[in-house]
């Protein structure tokens, strides 16, 4: 598995009322920013979105995440947002209702069938409500990023 | 040996990691299974083939006549077990 990359500046914690769109657009910046994904990611990202949303409900903290095709990824990476003031998204299974979500992991994946731990350990966080918690009632970035780190590479 | 079709948006991400939970489960239970990813667009095209189609998103078409089981269980964790139990039914 090549690596993904992921460091402490590709953690976002937003404050500020941002709708769906801008949420994704600030994250995939932060992407296109380092060079991980191209300029084709974030309108990839909202095409894929109305498609077929990523929004999981979970009884408890929801949470998103926003991936496209590998054509417009460079690098294989993941961008976190924690949005202290929850965004709309439509739900994964029933896509013409929306739900609250505090936490987005963003993934740009760059092989097909690829990155497979990786993406079975976000589904293990997504799981572990306990470490979601944690991570949406944080304030601090490098503190969310140790425990997600931890939990992902 | 029974065939199971696995399906997301673009048939790389949520879908891969549904089948490994399956294929994971069905190695444990002794049931041998082939898993075959696509787009969920590819479904109704290819269902046929299959004797499952399991999709991480919503899908609804009256012209596939293989069963369908919705997995996002198997994202969220929510009634995991349930959603395992009715894609084993399908299996066994």
């Amino acid at each position: 598995m090549d690596s993904i990359h992921f460091d402490e500046t590709q953690v976002l914690i937003i404050d500020e009322k941002l709708n769906h769109d801008e949420v994704l657009k600030k994250m995939a910046d932060q992407l296109q920013v380092k060079g991980y994904v191209k300029d084709s990611y974030y309108p990839a990202i909202i095409e894929r979105e109305k498609n077929y949303p990523t929004g999981l409900f979970t009884e408890a903290i929801n949470v998103a995440i926003p991936h496209c095709d590998i054509a417009n990824v460079n690098q294989g990476s993941i961008c976190v947002g924690v949005l202290k003031q929850p965004t709309q998204f439509a739900r994964m299974d029933e896509p013409d209702v929306m739900i609250d979500v505090q936490l987005v992991v963003m993934l740009a994946l760059t092989l097909p069938h690829g990155h497979i731990e990786m993406l079975q350990k976000v589904v293990a966080l997504i799981q572990n409500q306990d470490v979601v918690k944690s991570i949406v009632h944080s304030s601090n970035q490098k503190e969310i990023y140790e425990t997600i780190k931890k939990y992902l590479l | 040996m029974k065939k199971v079709l696995v399906a997301c948006g673009n048939g790389i991400a949520t879908s891969t990691v549904v089948a490994s939970k399956i294929k994971e489960r069905c190695e444990k239970e002794g049931i041998a299974i082939h898993v075959t990813q696509c787009k969920v667009l590819e479904v109704a095209s290819k269902a046929a083939d299959f004797d499952l189609v399991v999709t991480s998103g919503k899908f609804k078409d009256d012209s596939v006549s293989t069963p369908i089981v919705g997995a996002i269980a198997l994202l969220t964790g929510i009634n995991e077990e349930a959603t395992f139990e009715k894609i084993l039914g399908y299996l066994r």
